[in-house]
């Protein structure tokens, strides 16, 4: 790929153990947790079942040795994700003590070891308080680039609940990043707990396509014009079809929505980005889905290492030109995450 | 009446017209009071006094009309739209040569779904479809309206009613209180099968959990974008739940819920399977397969992609022509008109399949 840089906008880390983050945990908490046999909150192994071949990491999870070895040799930037499942605790002190010793552990163990790391800050969109300090403590540190945003969530997020933590992310110019998983004890569909991780990982996408309906729907990215949306390992691939719904929907309800002034699919195109890996596509229909997104300014290059969901990243770029290969493989995450490269050097 | 009325209307007029079969047409009482006729008299004062079932903090209260149906659907002499079988005709079944239409009874997407008083409504409103609708005009078919979350009620109310050939299908709300593979729809699914009635999931209903897998929206946009939710989740649910492997012969009718959607799920429920096939291990066969071989679609409401001729493309990326339905929901707001449902560009085979064909032979209807 004759690009002249690539950003990795979707990489994922996790923490090890629990004793890896007593160094920042306090000394009743530690006392606690120890006292109570906590090992991890319980949206982990929910989102992540480790037995799940689509998840496996052992073996691969990521080290800084995998991390230089395996993603940073092919980029510039890489962005990590460390899901936490913070979201899926009701203990607001317990939920808030661990967003910040995981935010915390990602300053020292990562963003300070390579200076070509970026990474999501762990928040608790259910604690807005609790998720405003953490974006005060952190957020004008530059390369925590967004909040790390579970898709599955109590209300979507466009509801004005959370509008504090929106309001301190968009003064930091932080993106809103909607990732793969979460567990927060409400069911995973309209119809109730499915009976298999093999059903609710095949329809988390329209939880996704709950929170864009929700930002666009509260008008949000019009109160905050210059928020980001970033959606994360979901693949891409339904966005032509919801963007198509919402615009037909939105004929019939401006009324009730007043402040949503154009059709839905402009601020998608303007405001959300995705990350390409997994794609759901067929292969011979690539370029015809991506022509339906009616931009090549959406989506940005995501290996999701260390997750094994095979690659669709090759048949993505094989189908595009040299100019939308390098918005894909890097100008449409640095624009995003206000990244500069040095554009004169190749790698 | 306006100029543009006058042509549109000389227009379609003129149009020399194939006869269709419209697979979701609503019937309705014209007052509530009609169907206690068909009910018995120890319920009437349940049904006159309280009937929805108790659910609090719903987003339709923002919706911005003041009812579902098309504002022009009124009868003259008062009632609800799609009460008048003359409008209804005069409107739909001789305006559009409409040779065949199927009706699907609304009352059950905000009635109680269990119990002895929902069961003694919905046989009430089975019965009443048939006296006041099927007798009527024979161009009428009907689906069963059914106490859904009753599996043995349900039962029964297939074995009573399903006996009369014009009824054609039987009818669900695509929300359930359960995902649809539970063991406690199988019954149903297999009196259905039985009788080669497929089994139609219309929209609407309530399930109890909040409206969308990531918490309640807060606007009647969002909910009205979040139904696809529910197809999807169904969709993925039967295909896990081991139902068709149970029931050969059973075919799910999605209505009213679009198709876009499809095409990227079922490539995700393919790489999921290949990835998570030990934890499915009754899901022998690809999803998308399987998938072909038992959902067909309703048009209505249209899905309308930027560029028209790429809902098209959708049909043929889910290789599925043969699937889908047409279908235009008369009276209701969002109404699909037949001549504009499809784009300009469909070629004539498919129209003549969307049109007719299809519907012939899902609901078995003989030429």
């Amino acid at each position: 790929m004759a690009s002249l840089h690539r950003i990795d906008a979707d990489v994922h880390c996790a923490v090890p153990s629990l004793e890896t983050l007593h160094p920042y945990l306090s000394e009743y908490w530690r006392d606690y947790l120890r006292d109570n046999a906590f090992r991890q909150p319980p949206g982990v192994g929910y989102s992540y079942p480790p037995w799940s071949p689509s998840v496996a990491t052992v073996g691969s999870e990521l080290t800084r040795e995998r991390l230089r070895e395996r993603i940073l040799k092919d980029v510039d930037v890489a962005v990590l994700h460390c899901y936490y499942g913070v979201e899926s605790l009701q203990h607001p002190y317990l939920a808030q003590e661990l967003a910040s010793a995981v935010n915390r552990w990602l300053v020292d163990e990562w963003l300070d070891r390579d200076e070509r790391l970026r990474a999501s800050l762990v928040v608790t969109p259910q604690f807005p308080a609790a998720a405003v300090e953490e974006v005060q403590r952190h957020g004008d540190d530059s390369r925590f680039v967004q909040l790390l945003l579970p898709a599955r969530a109590r209300a979507p997020y466009g509801d004005q609940g959370y509008w504090p933590i929106w309001e301190a992310a968009a003064e930091r110019g932080l993106a809103l990043c909607i990732t793969y998983g979460g567990g927060v004890g409400n069911p995973p569909s309209p119809v109730n707990w499915m009976d298999s991780f093999f059903e609710e990982y095949a329809t988390m996408p329209v939880a996704f396509q709950s929170h864009i309906s929700s930002l666009i729907g509260n008008g949000v990215l019009t109160r905050w014009p210059g928020l980001k949306v970033v959606v994360a390992e979901s693949g891409w691939t339904w966005l032509p079809s919801l963007m198509w719904r919402m615009d037909k929907e939105w004929k019939s309800t401006q009324r009730e929505i007043p402040w949503v002034a154009e059709p839905p699919s402009e601020y998608v195109r303007r405001h959300v980005r995705l990350t390409t890996q997994p794609a759901d596509v067929d292969a011979p229909h690539v370029r015809e889905v991506f022509d339906q997104l009616g931009s090549p300014d959406v989506l940005m290059y995501g290996s999701d290492y260390p997750h094994l969901y095979g690659d669709s990243n090759e048949a993505l770029l094989a189908e595009l030109t040299p100019d939308e290969q390098s918005q894909v493989l890097w100008r449409n995450a640095a624009d995003c995450y206000g990244l500069e490269l040095h554009t004169t050097e190749a790698r | 009446m306006t100029e543009l009325a006058d042509t549109v209307e000389a227009g379609a007029k003129r149009r020399a017209r194939t006869p269709l079969v419209d697979s979701d047409v609503h019937h309705v009482p014209r007052t509530r009071a009609d169907l206690l006729a068909y009910i018995p008299a120890r319920f009437h004062s349940r049904y006159e006094q309280q009937p929805l079932p108790r659910r609090g903090g719903m987003v339709v209260g923002s919706r911005p009309a003041p009812h579902i149906y098309r504002l022009d659907t009124v009868p003259a002499a008062g009632g609800t739209p799609g009460s008048d079988l003359e409008l209804m005709r005069d409107q739909l079944l001789d305006r559009f040569s409409v040779e065949r239409a199927i009706l699907n009874p609304t009352e059950v997407l905000f009635w109680p779904l269990h119990g002895e008083f929902a069961h003694a409504l919905i046989a009430g409103l089975n019965d009443w479809t048939v006296a006041e609708w099927l007798e009527r005009d024979d161009r009428l078919y009907a689906t069963v309206a059914l106490p859904q979350e009753d599996s043995a009620a349900s039962v029964a109310e297939i074995e009573r009613v399903a006996v009369d050939p014009r009824f054609v299908g039987v009818l669900f709300t695509v929300v359930t209180r359960e995902p649809l593979g539970h063991p406690k729809y199988w019954p149903i699914f297999e009196a259905a099968a039985d009788r080669g009635l497929p089994v139609v999931a219309h929209v609407g209903g309530f399930g109890g959990a909040p409206e969308t897998g990531a918490g309640w929206p807060n606007y009647f946009f969002e909910h009205h974008v979040a139904w696809t939710q529910s197809y999807v989740a169904q969709v993925v649910s039967l295909l896990a739940g081991d139902v068709f492997e149970r029931f050969p012969g059973l075919q799910i009718v999605l209505e009213e819920g679009g198709f876009a959607w499809a095409p990227s799920l079922l490539a995700r429920l393919d790489r999921s399977w290949e990835a998570m096939r030990a934890e499915v291990p009754q899901l022998e066969r690809r999803p998308s397969e399987v998938f072909r071989e038992h959902f067909w679609f309703t048009t209505q409401p249209v899905d309308e992609p930027e560029r028209a001729d790429d809902l098209i493309k959708v049909i043929d990326q889910m290789q599925m022509r043969d699937r889908i339905l047409f279908s235009s929901d008369y009276p209701h707001w969002d109404y699909d008109d037949p001549d504009r449902a499809l784009p300009a560009a469909t070629p004539a085979e498919l129209r003549e399949q969307i049109f007719r064909t299809n519907a012939e032979r899902l609901f078995r209807f003989e030429r």
